[in-house]
């Protein structure tokens, strides 16, 4: 009990720390959360791409084809602002810019067909190629008409009436499941393995840290406490503040999420946090052995958290990983998170598997008894180096 | 003093064996892996051919009469049909006449001509029957599914093309009683509902269906209403299938590579960190806080000359770790951080200097332990770092539109948005600009620091 009480009184005098450390990781998942669901999902509708357009023409025509290309895509209309736009587009917040010049019209009218407008996309991109046919779909299409003896006027009308009468693309669903959107909460679980991390090992670390200092660990051993019964008081602070934190994290979680939190669809998704925590708790033990300092520890952690999550598909889904980082991904127990949480979720239309959420959860908590077994053989082994 | 000061600073930071270890290793293990998870980031950006299952139906049901309605129109012009729809040859009374000019013949045309293989390959065509074709489409073989339905030439709107062609239209040569607006859609497209890979490509796939009818329908109508232009619009059509409407303006002086912002990101917390040593300086000079820092304060040397030495050593040493890691990622890795190299060092140094800055000013502030100024200051970097994109790619831009002042005065978006103008674009202007918002606010930083501990005074300790 004493050590238990000496690993909160350590945990109490960096509290402020601690504090810090939570509140900007929970801050972090919330924002990463609220900004997932664009990169998650994925269905089939005509995709809508996010279009620029300046009209320097202003003519029938050039109206005629940003009427055609807002019924389309997201349109915003600029003004001649190409450091903006470029910037947009290599952030790829912008697929495609278009500026209809002057004299667009004539040209149309006169039958001219090369160059007629200016576009601005990633090279070669499917995004750009997209918008250029549907540009020029719509523009063959008018001079078709044209060139069959209809005023513009009547090529429009005509161009937009064949428009809105062509057929739907058909969808077919080859499996028996409704499709779904995904709950919002699913975002939030997708960055638990970051965050989990992060905290456990930045803020959980140090206190192992301290408790293993030399002259402490050695005013431990030459008293009348079983070392047994150290490591069992060590281990029941660390389960006891790894569940306080996750405790807090689903808490703070509610009033965000809601009452989806509550459904027992996110009981499973709560369970796989679980075991990444069980996880996460081992690593933090982990690395306390080598016995890091505040700047050590937080480099560590941002090398495991940042680079699990970006291996194992939680800040890019897995679905545009390559499939060589996919397969040594499965070697690190958050990629078996994620596909659990994919799978919860549908992201990349995973369907619910239940034998298979189950193999998730044992692979992670293998990962975390094999880390937790580590932890004895490396204190052992540093002891004698000492 | 100053000298002797950076010194003893330098070799403390030299001796510092797991720090250093950590400080080398830190942004060479995450760009590796970085390397490693974006090497197919942008792949599914470039266009490739679309897998496509082309299934046509109801030839069987197309009337004679009809089937040669189009062959008849383009006949009576003394018009090629190989031109118009390649991959047929031949004239068309020939065609007419010996049934080689069959439907299945014109949909095949078409198909072949766009799967041809080559840089400007669109589709990659197989023909099976719907079963085969659905198979396909379960199995994500192909993106999608054209059928193209040739019932529809049975319908009394083109029985009227038939009609003209057999020389029975009013005599002035357009068709009565046909509603010219009428639409006939002859490819038809269907998608899977599971498909999980980019839907782009399904996207593009309903484009292509939905020009071709619209085309086809272009001339439908023209042959209805004005059969007298239709040479015109045939030529039209022709033109139109060359037609480069588009001219593509040049994105910019390099590349657009979109996981290189993740690499300026790196670099840009590769700086920041630098911060852990700006704040170890200020800690191990404040004597509330430290040992050493009692220590240093009795002693008779101006605070300000040691305290400049020893973030110099700071600076020298971080800037050190930057250019390994420079190195490696551009020697080891390949990432292209343009050939602009000495701005790139550049950035590098400025942006240490800001990190170092930074540190020293959090750990200046105020009377809080070491561990508080040490998780403050993570959380500020963190916060910086993932506001200028290290973990979703477009957050600086996000925030640009929302609040540009926060990417002013953000250190890490200043540092990613100078390596990214220098692979960007091809004047200074807003490389420099960048530089200087840096270097002014490691100077704010720097003055706040020496405001914060000078004179400080201590009852006791």
């Amino acid at each position: 009990m004493q050590v238990y009480k000496t690993f909160f009184k350590i945990a109490k005098k960096r509290w402020k720390s601690a504090t810090i450390y939570f509140i900007i990781y929970f801050t972090l998942t919330l924002m990463l959360s609220g900004n997932a669901k664009d990169t998650f999902t994925g269905y089939f509708q005509s995709t809508q791409l996010s279009v620029s357009l300046t009209d320097e023409d202003n003519s029938t025509a050039s109206e005629a084809l940003c009427a055609y290309l807002s019924s389309l895509h997201n349109v915003t209309r600029t003004d001649n602002e190409p450091e903006a736009v470029l910037d947009q587009i290599y952030y790829r917040t912008l697929d495609y810019a278009v500026t209809i010049p002057r004299g667009f019209e004539e040209r149309l009218l006169s039958g001219e067909t090369d160059g007629l407008l200016s576009s601005l996309a990633i090279p070669a991109s499917t995004r750009g190629a997209y918008v250029d046919q549907q540009i020029s779909q719509y523009l063959q299409a008018i001079q078709l008409h044209l060139a069959g003896g209809f005023t513009l006027a009547e090529a429009i009308e005509q161009t937009d009436a064949a428009l809105a009468s062509l057929p739907e693309t058909e969808v077919i669903s080859f499996r028996e499941e409704a499709t779904h959107t995904p709950d919002a909460f699913f975002y939030f679980f997708q960055f638990f393995p970051y965050i989990m991390i992060l905290i456990l090992c930045t803020g959980m670390a140090p206190i192992l840290v301290v408790l293993n200092k030399r002259d402490i660990r050695e005013r431990t051993a030459c008293s009348a406490l079983p070392g047994s019964t150290h490591t069992l008081a060590l281990a029941a602070g660390c389960t006891s503040y790894s569940f306080i934190i996750w405790i807090l994290l689903l808490l703070l979680g509610l009033p965000r999420y809601g009452n989806a939190m509550l459904q027992p669809d996110a009981l499973y998704a709560v369970v796989n946090s679980f075991a990444f925590l069980l996880f996460s708790a081992a690593l933090a033990l982990f690395i306390s052995c080598f016995a890091p300092d505040d700047n050590i520890a937080n480099m560590i952690a941002n090398v495991l958290g940042l680079s699990m999550s970006f291996l194992c598909g939680s800040f890019v889904p897995q679905s545009m990983l390559p499939d060589a980082v996919l397969s040594a991904a499965r070697f690190l127990p958050a990629y078996w998170y994620i596909r659990a949480n994919n799978m919860l979720a549908g992201f990349g239309r995973e369907v619910f598997d239940s034998g298979f959420y189950w193999q998730c959860i044992g692979i992670q908590m293998l990962f975390a008894a094999a880390v937790f077994a580590l932890v004895p053989v490396v204190t052992k082994q540093r002891r004698r180096q000492a | 003093m100053f000298f002797h000061s950076m010194k003893y600073m330098f070799l403390t930071l030299m001796r510092s064996k797991s720090f250093l270890l950590w400080c080398f290793a830190f942004p060479l293990v995450l760009g590796t892996m970085f390397h490693f998870a974006f090497a197919g980031l942008g792949s599914d950006e470039s266009f490739e051919a679309i897998p496509v299952a082309v299934v046509i139906e109801g030839t069987s049901d197309v009337p004679p009469s009809s089937a040669a309605a189009i062959a008849g129109l383009l006949k009576t012009e003394n018009i090629d049909l190989s031109m118009y729809f390649p991959g047929i040859t031949g004239d068309a009374d020939s065609l007419a006449l010996t049934g080689s000019f069959s439907p299945e013949n014109l949909v095949r045309g078409l198909f072949d001509s766009l799967s041809e293989p080559g840089d400007n390959q669109f589709l990659e065509v197989t023909y099976a029957s719907s079963t085969e074709a659905c198979a396909l489409l379960e199995e994500k073989k192909v993106y999608g599914i054209i059928t193209a339905d040739f019932s529809a030439l049975s319908d009394p709107v083109n029985a009227r093309i038939a009609t003209a062609s057999d020389g029975t239209a009013a005599s002035d040569g357009t068709v009565t009683g046909a509603d010219s607006t009428a639409f006939t859609a002859l490819l038809h497209l269907s998608v899977s509902a599971e498909m999980d890979s980019d839907p782009l490509y399904q996207s593009i796939l309903s484009a292509f269906v939905e020009q071709f009818n619209l085309e086809y329908n272009a001339i439908l109508s023209a042959a209805m209403t004005h059969p007298e232009a239709l040479p015109e619009l045939l030529n039209a059509f022709s033109d139109s299938m060359n037609a480069g409407y588009l001219t593509q303006e040049s994105a910019s002086a390099g590349t657009l590579d979109e996981s290189l912002i993740y690499f300026f990101n790196l670099i840009a917390m590769t700086c920041l960190y630098a911060a852990m040593t700006g704040n170890n300086v200020a800690i191990y000079n404040q004597a509330n806080l430290s040992q050493l820092g009692a220590r240093r304060n009795i002693s008779p040397v101006p605070r300000l000359v040691s305290i400049l030495g020893q973030l110099a050593a700071s600076l020298l040493l971080e800037f050190l770790v930057l250019l390994v890691t420079l190195a490696y990622l551009i020697l080891v890795l390949g990432v292209n951080f343009g050939n602009e190299l000495g701005y790139v060092a550049l950035t590098a140094l400025c942006g240490c200097f800001a990190g170092i800055s930074l540190g020293f000013f959090v750990g200046s502030f105020g009377q809080l332990n070491e561990a508080t100024k040490f998780a403050i200051l993570m959380s500020v970097i963190m916060a910086g770092c993932f506001l200028s994109g290290l973990m979703v790619s477009d957050m600086r831009i996000r925030v640009e539109n929302v609040c540009p002042l926060i990417n002013r005065i953000n250190p890490s978006a200043l540092i990613s948005d100078a390596l990214y103008a220098l692979i960007v674009y091809p004047s200074h202007t807003r490389f420099f600009s960048n530089i200087i918002s840096l270097l002014a606010l490691s100077v704010l930083f720097c003055l706040g620091g020496f405001a914060l501990i000078r004179r400080k005074k201590y009852a006791s300790l």
